[in-house]
């Protein structure tokens, strides 16, 4: 049985993805690495820039890639930590 | 048989009332950066829970100190148990969120409580619909005790201690409701809250404490 990630999992995943890529992928193999449906990445990008875990830039020859910001490399330094604190507290 | 209003607080009480209420807001904003990078709806009414246990603990220790126990205690004893209340309420909502998704019952749920200890003018309208819920909570954490414990769910015994502080706080509102409240009674109370809310702490701490690898 699939089990179905949860969203600070998912957030997880696709943080990550981008910080293995040297902190710089493009949109496209960000939506096929992260498995998630065209829309369900829409929302989670939409999300994680307004909560300034990623940015979204362009470089010079106007491609656009994603890379993390500070509070991105918190979420994932802290990520182990907040699960600990989820799951111990069944929250 | 003494009225509990006619009782001072001992230092004992005084000093386990400013545990829990330091207790109670270290866990609230250790809590904070989590919830922040999370906006986490189970950790945010974790937090809320504290949050009012503090503020309950603010206007208890604010009485303990100034040593009143005459009509104003009696007046705002009422509010210290809707404080609990909501505390208590949000409390419930962070094990099952997911389930119950209106945070407007607990406002409302809390107004009518209010509302009837005013109307009826009894104590045993509030005592009896606060215990109602004390014991919803106490029967949950057993129950979660024991179920998660056998499937082995979860690896520590925060259920256990949630039930040892629902099951106590609830006893002690049915001591209430009956006026059978005794010094030593009031004083062991004060002194199990002091050790749960710090115990609680202590986890929090040390759960949101990063090591080096």
């Amino acid at each position: 049985m699939v089990v179905k990630r949860e969203r600070l999992e998912v957030i997880y995943d696709i943080l990550k993805i981008i910080q293995d890529n040297n902190n710089s992928i493009k949109p496209t193999p960000l939506l096929r690495f992260s498995n998630l449906s065209f829309n369900s990445f829409s929302i989670y990008e939409k999300d994680l820039i307004k909560k300034d875990f990623i940015r979204l830039c362009e470089d010079k020859k106007g491609k656009k890639y994603y890379t993390l910001t500070d509070k991105g490399f918190i979420y994932l330094d802290k990520y182990s930590m907040i699960k600990n604190f989820i799951s111990e507290f069944d929250l | 048989m003494i009225n509990r209003f006619q009782m001072g607080f001992s230092y004992v009480e005084i000093f386990s009332i400013i545990v829990v209420l330091l207790s109670c807001f270290f866990i609230y904003f250790k809590t904070k950066e989590i919830y922040d990078l999370t906006s986490h709806k189970g950790i945010g009414y974790f937090r809320k829970a504290f949050l009012f246990f503090g503020f309950s603990a603010v206007i208890l220790s604010l009485f303990s100190f100034i040593g009143s126990v005459g009509f104003e205690f009696r007046f705002f004893f009422r509010f210290i148990i809707l404080f609990q209340l909501i505390g208590i309420l949000y409390f419930l909502f962070s094990l099952f969120y997911k389930k119950l998704k209106y945070e407007w019952i607990i406002y409302l749920f809390t107004l009518f409580v209010l509302l009837s200890s005013f109307m009826f003018r009894s104590k045993y309208v509030l005592g009896f619909l606060v215990f109602f819920i004390f014991s919803v909570v106490g029967v949950v954490s057993i129950y979660n005790y024991l179920y998660k414990k056998k499937s082995s769910k979860i690896n520590s015994n925060i259920y256990f201690i949630y039930s040892l502080l629902f099951v106590f706080w609830g006893l002690r509102f049915l001591l209430f409701i009956f006026d059978l409240t005794l010094y030593f009674e009031r004083e062991f109370y004060h002194i199990m809250m002091a050790v749960v809310f710090m115990y609680i702490g202590f986890i929090v701490n040390d759960k949101l404490t990063l090591r080096k690898k």
